[in-house]
């Protein structure tokens, strides 16, 4: 390479101010990167997992059978069988209750079901505000960069007497970069964060509808039972 | 920030991966930072010549021979291509002239026949005409018999049957027996052929048999008319004589 334009050289004569810039760019463009693939294989892990758990639900397995089972690793319980759990819970402690009217013991089941189902969507969506400030942030910052370099390239033209294009295009250049930089870095992060709201929508509509299914099939149970007393 | 690198290690190590890779492509993969490097250009080298003025001077002279020479062979050859030319031409415009004329006889000629054609046709279709005129005038003639006939006939049945009907109607008056009376009357009648005037124009001299015989008429009344309306109008007003039939 002979030294004097090329792209190394350019970011390294840049000045500390861009040099700044394209630093946080580059940074923010690593993290959005890690944010991207955390977020897919974590989105893609519970949908696969609400398909698993829905299965085994719908299987006709005995739902008691089913809360022991989930007791046993509730630490790290996570999306629907979270929400199962929780609900399951809540509908056991409270049919315990003496003189507990059926309608209530459905209400605080549905309530609990609720906390745990706000709880999991929180981690789901976790990271996600993340990808969108560097999408609609750094094109700004990248911007920032290449404004600051222009004008000290020019501030140095207006010192010499012969303007050539030599004396500008460089510093022009460089600044040019930071904006490039901006793009490269807010582009991803802006179709990812799309395509992540949707999953999360779509799974937090999954969620809702299996809380209200099993809200049902616990109030049926909660009206034999009263029948039967 | 931590907890997203700690939670995902491989997907950090994944980004960084990328992003050097970028930045390696940018370094080393794209040279349009370079100024293209000016071309030399090779120079072409003459070699000078001494020439001699007098033979120079010589071999122009030549070269202003050949070149007189060669001009008036080219106006020679010029001229004669000329007034080839000029021939051709003043052939093909005799030839041209000779076509003209002939085609003018031609064409007179055709005039003529055309002409001596259309006098023929004229002349066959007057003949036709006038043949046709006269089949026509023998047509009308014989149509003009045929319709005298008719007429003739139809009037001669109409006579017949307003006779028969005055006849039937007739009642001899007593006074008349075993006379041989007859008298002429003049009839007017409608288009219908309902009596309007009845007119003994010729008395039998018994007044008895005259009125008997007007009476008839009026009793015969509507008379019996021809169906042609040109008979129709002779029928308006006619005179007839009655004699009474031998009953």
């Amino acid at each position: 390479m002979n030294g004097e334009l090329s792209f190394l050289q350019l970011v390294l004569d840049a000045s500390p101010l861009v040099q700044l810039v394209m630093a946080s760019l580059l940074l923010a463009s690593v993290l959005s990167w890690t944010a991207i693939f955390e977020r897919s294989r974590t989105l893609r892990r519970a949908a696969r997992e609400a398909e698993e758990f829905e299965e085994r639900f719908w299987s006709g397995v005995d739902l008691g059978d089913l809360y022991r089972g989930l007791e046993r690793r509730r630490e790290d319980l996570t999306g629907m069988a979270a929400v199962f759990h929780a609900g399951f819970r809540e509908f056991a402690r409270l049919k315990e209750t003496a003189g507990m009217d059926p309608m209530a013991v459905i209400e605080g089941t549905r309530r609990a079901m609720r906390v745990a189902m706000s709880r999991e969507m929180d981690s789901l969506e976790q990271y996600l505000s993340f990808l969108a400030t560097v999408g609609s942030t750094s094109p700004y910052v990248g911007l920032f960069g290449t404004v600051w370099g222009i004008m000290n390239s020019f501030h140095a033209l207006g010192n010499v007497k012969q303007a050539t294009l030599n004396l500008v295009a460089p510093g022009i250049a460089e600044a040019l970069i930071a904006t490039a930089m901006g793009l490269f870095a807010a582009i991803p992060a802006v179709v990812a964060y799309n395509k992540f709201a949707d999953r999360v929508q779509r799974l937090e509509g999954r969620y809702e509808d299996f809380a209200e299914e099993f809200a049902n099939i616990l109030q049926r149970q909660v009206h034999l039972l009263g029948g039967e007393g | 920030m931590w907890s997203l690198i700690r939670r995902y290690p491989l997907g950090f190590m994944l980004a960084v991966v990328i992003h050097l890779a970028v930045v390696a492509l940018m370094v080393f993969g794209l040279d349009w930072l370079h100024p293209p490097k000016p071309r030399t250009s090779e120079v072409e080298i003459v070699q000078a010549k001494l020439v001699d003025a007098e033979k120079l001077r010589r071999a122009e002279e030549e070269k202003r021979k050949a070149e007189e020479r060669k001009r008036l062979e080219a106006e020679k050859r010029r001229r004669l291509e000329l007034e080839r030319k000029r021939r051709l031409e003043e052939k093909k415009r005799r030839e041209a002239e000779a076509k003209r004329r002939a085609e003018r006889e031609r064409k007179k000629k055709a005039e003529a026949e055309r002409r001596r054609k259309e006098e023929a046709r004229k002349k066959a279709e007057a003949e036709r005409r006038r043949k046709e005129a006269e089949r026509k005038a023998r047509e009308a003639e014989l149509a003009a018999q045929l319709q005298a006939e008719k007429d003739a006939r139809e009037r001669a049945s109409v006579t017949a049957a307003i006779k028969r009907k005055v006849q039937n109607s007739w009642l001899r008056p007593p006074t008349v027996a075993g006379q041989d009376l007859q008298a002429k009357v003049r009839v007017r009648l409608s288009e219908t052929g309902s009596v309007l005037v009845v007119q003994v124009v010729e008395s039998s001299g018994n007044g008895a048999f005259d009125r008997s015989v007007e009476a008839a008429v009026y009793k015969a009344d509507p008379l019996p008319m021809p169906s042609s309306p040109r008979l129709i109008s002779e029928f308006r007003d006619f005179t007839f004589i009655f004699r009474p039939s031998g009953k």
